[in-house]
């Protein structure tokens, strides 16, 4: 008991300061968890199958967790569409290919551009990325969440959708799984709902091409050359997860971080300890920020 | 206390804008350890003028605040590097 109380509580075997809060045992577990991240950043790499993170994304999934929130909306279901999926094949490649993560490439190709040379003619069309999710639902619920995201997903304007899911390189991330949702709809009002139309989002096009004199263009079409699949899918299963492993110990450790220097600010207050040391009550609203950065990381993002 | 309230506002602004830019470059991961690295070298800058202007300052004060912020984004990197 005494032992415990000498790492976690300020007393006078420690100096009256936690010795788990000494500057050479903070230090201590900083350079092990430095040392840690270099040798499951090579385990990844040499022992995939052991260590590394679990991922199950499925084109099919996404499709059937979409129409599950659209039947909720009242909405008709979407219709999974080669054209479409070969399409966001081609932006997750292009993406990979030019290092960017955005609806526009950085040489001014449009998702609109995708869906036309994949021969979709289409009257709406809209686009939806992510990037990071680890499973379909996160990946839904992601999209849900955000109002321009969720206006596609919700719009009746939609007929069709493909998916594409890939792992590869993006700006900032070596190995990420990247998902692109092309929806589209060939005809006007063929889709029925009993809600009123959403607003068309800031990804979405209505892009009826009209020449000056306003009459429609027949739009080009160019098939892309190489078959992808259409379901298309990123499943991975490992023995140990690797973001599951480190996010637990790294927010285990930064609780009882918080929580002893936490105590040390109730009983040196209390006991109006004087020490010539930092401010404990610094380091906790410090570690409060960052547990809150830790929460937030590796649930994804969308686009 | 009063004589804190700046200091502690300032900081509070830090770690919301600190807060802010790792969400808003989430998917990112050397965007965030640059924003979290920034973070730590303010919150010693910081803790190290605080201590110049109302207290006093030793080495040991000063390594408290950088092995406490070396903590903060090593926890950070070692999320970054076992994630996806």
């Amino acid at each position: 008991m005494n032992f415990l109380k000498h790492l976690f509580l300020p007393r006078f075997s420690n100096n009256q300061r936690a010795h788990l809060i000494h500057n050479q045992n903070i230090f201590f577990v900083a350079l092990l968890l430095i040392g840690a991240s270099f040798f499951i950043t090579a385990a990844k790499n040499h022992i995939s199958g052991v260590l590394g993170v679990s991922v199950n994304v499925a084109a099919q999934d996404l499709l059937a967790l979409t129409n599950q929130d659209r039947a909720n909306a009242g909405l008709q279901p979407l219709q999974m569409n080669q054209e479409l999926s070969f399409a966001a094949e081609a932006k997750a490649q292009d993406m990979f290919a030019k290092d960017y993560w955005a609806h526009y490439a950085p040489d001014g190709k449009s998702p609109w551009d995708f869906i036309k040379a994949a021969g979709y003619n289409y009257v709406y069309a809209g686009e939806n990325l992510a990037r990071g999710f680890t499973s379909s639902p996160d990946v839904v619920n992601a999209w849900m969440a955000s109002p321009e995201h969720r206006a596609n997903m919700l719009s009746n304007n939609y007929t069709d959708v493909g998916f594409a899911i890939e792992q590869g390189r993006l700006p900032g991330d070596d190995n990420t799984v990247l998902v692109v949702e092309m929806f589209g709809s060939r005809s006007l009002g063929t889709a029925t709902s009993k809600q009123p139309p959403v607003v068309v989002a800031q990804v979405t096009a209505t892009p009826v091409e009209s020449s000056p004199s306003g009459q429609q263009v027949v739009q080009k079409t160019t098939p892309i050359p190489t078959l992808v699949p259409v379901l298309s899918a990123v499943k991975k299963t490992t023995l140990i997860d690797s973001a599951f492993l480190t996010k637990t110990i790294s927010l285990a450790l930064l609780s009882l971080f918080v929580l002893i220097f936490g105590m040390d600010v109730v009983v040196t207050e209390n006991r109006k300890t004087v020490r010539l040391a930092g401010h404990s009550f610094d380091h906790l609203l410090f570690l409060i920020g960052i547990l809150i950065i830790a929460i937030s990381l590796g649930l994804g993002v969308v686009r | 206390m009063k004589k804190h309230l700046g200091y502690y506002t300032s900081f509070l602004l830090i770690v919301a804008a600190s807060i802010f830019l790792v969400f808003q470059n989430n998917g990112d991961k050397n965007v965030v350890l640059l924003f979290v690295s920034l973070f730590a070298v303010s919150y010693i800058l910081w803790g190290v003028l605080h201590h110049l202007v109302h207290h006093s300052v030793t080495l040991r004060i000063v390594i408290e605040y950088i092995v406490v912020a070396l903590l903060g984004v090593a926890i950070i990197f070692f999320i970054l590097n076992g994630g996806i």
